[in-house]
């Protein structure tokens, strides 16, 4: 019963590892690509510096709701 | 030996390089009729038209990383032949100014450079040239007969149908292969309407590389049968003259490039195909501009069938 019981904990702190772990890796993706093409867009048009700001910062919503998502997987009943 | 200029800079990203050109794309001249009515900056000529060119080509080149510089090493040595030939013809004329001009943003080597630079004469520097890169240029060893025999326009002929068919055969990046067989079908095109124009056959003169076998090309010794190519390549036949069947061709081609930059799936995700474009569409400006510079006098109706949109 406790063998049960501990792999059940095993499970959930594994899910909420690959939770978080996936969407950041997917984060970092996006934004190597989204940073790159950002710096060759300032480059060429300095006045397009907020709109990518906000461009590179969208991403980051991936990895709020792996967080999100992991806290809800160890925390929820 | 290679034929291009080493540079020290690992390059960038492909995404900054992709957006970058994005940008530069849009500064690209698309109105040529306002361009006609308003004329072109005073002080334009051939080597300040292809150094602008070749200006370009250096920073695109600077840009890019090695992997991408390898993958478009055929492309760039393609357009830079054009800088030997204006090189030479400039040394026949004597004048080193424009020499100076053309090599200041070349991407030849260092050793071509300096060749085409130092050499007092046209056939030193062919001699030298050969003794040189003979085995890194193809077709320059028989570019060199072909100037004993024919003068410059002999070896810039010979040169160019040597690399080509070199090119064309060489494994390289899909979209790249497909870009330098399409270029010698159109070569080999315009050899055909040449041949049936002044009734000449010589099978020899084809270009090997294409899409059409040789030996077709040479049974196909008609207008209909240059109708057909062309309708191969889904071009219309109906060009008046050589400058019209070339400008429809290259338009053609043109079409073509600009598909393959939009297409940013599959085998074109890595931009290849879009830079490809790019690199078109800065040799089309040129071309434009030498047209206007030089058929500026000519009516409306022939300037508009000469540039190609």
């Amino acid at each position: 019963m406790q063998t049960v019981m501990n792999l059940d904990k095993v499970l959930l702190a594994f899910a909420a590892a690959l939770s978080l772990g996936i969407s950041a890796i997917a984060t970092a993706w996006v934004q190597s690509r989204i940073g790159a093409a950002g710096a060759g867009a300032l480059a060429e048009k300095p006045e397009l510096t907020a709109t990518i700001v906000i461009m590179l910062a969208i991403p980051e919503t991936i990895v709020i709701l792996g967080f999100v998502i992991a806290s809800m997987i160890l925390l929820g009943k | 030996m290679n034929l291009l200029r080493d540079i020290d800079s690992p390059g960038f990203p492909n995404d900054y390089l992709i957006t970058r050109i994005k940008g530069r794309r849009a500064a690209l001249i698309t109105d040529w009729k306002a361009v006609r009515a308003h004329g072109l900056a005073a002080g334009i000529a051939d080597e300040r038209i292809w150094g602008a060119l070749l200006s370009e080509l250096e920073w695109l080149y600077g840009q890019m990383n090695r992997a991408l510089r390898e993958c478009f090493a055929p492309v760039f040595v393609l357009l830079e032949l054009k800088t030997i030939v204006l090189c030479l013809r400039n040394k026949e004329a004597h004048r080193a100014t424009e020499i100076d001009t053309l090599l200041t943003h070349t991407l030849l080597a260092d050793s071509i450079r300096l060749v085409l630079r130092d050499q007092p004469d046209v056939p030193a520097s062919i001699t030298t040239l050969v003794e040189t890169t003979a085995e890194a240029l193809p077709g320059l060893g028989e570019a060199a007969t072909a100037y004993a025999d024919r003068g410059l326009r002999g070896f810039e002929d010979s040169l160019m149908r040597g690399y080509l068919a070199h090119a064309a055969t060489t494994r390289s990046h899909p979209v790249i292969q497909q870009f330098l067989r399409a270029f010698v079908d159109l070569r080999n095109v315009m050899i055909l309407y040449k041949q049936l124009r002044w009734g000449v056959e010589d099978a020899g003169a084809f270009i090997d590389g294409g899409t059409f076998e040789l030996s077709r090309l040479v049974q196909l010794n008609s207008w209909e049968g240059l109708a057909k190519e062309a309708a191969g390549l889904r071009v219309l036949p109906a060009a008046a003259n050589q400058g019209a069947l070339e400008t429809v061709l290259l338009t053609s081609l043109t079409g073509r490039l600009r598909q393959s930059g939009r297409d940013n799936l599959g085998r074109n995700s890595d931009g290849v195909g879009l830079i490809l474009d790019y690199i078109w569409r800065i040799y089309v400006h040129a071309r434009n501009v030498a047209v206007l510079y030089h058929a500026a006098d000519l009516g409306e109706a022939t300037l508009e069938r000469e540039l190609i949109a």
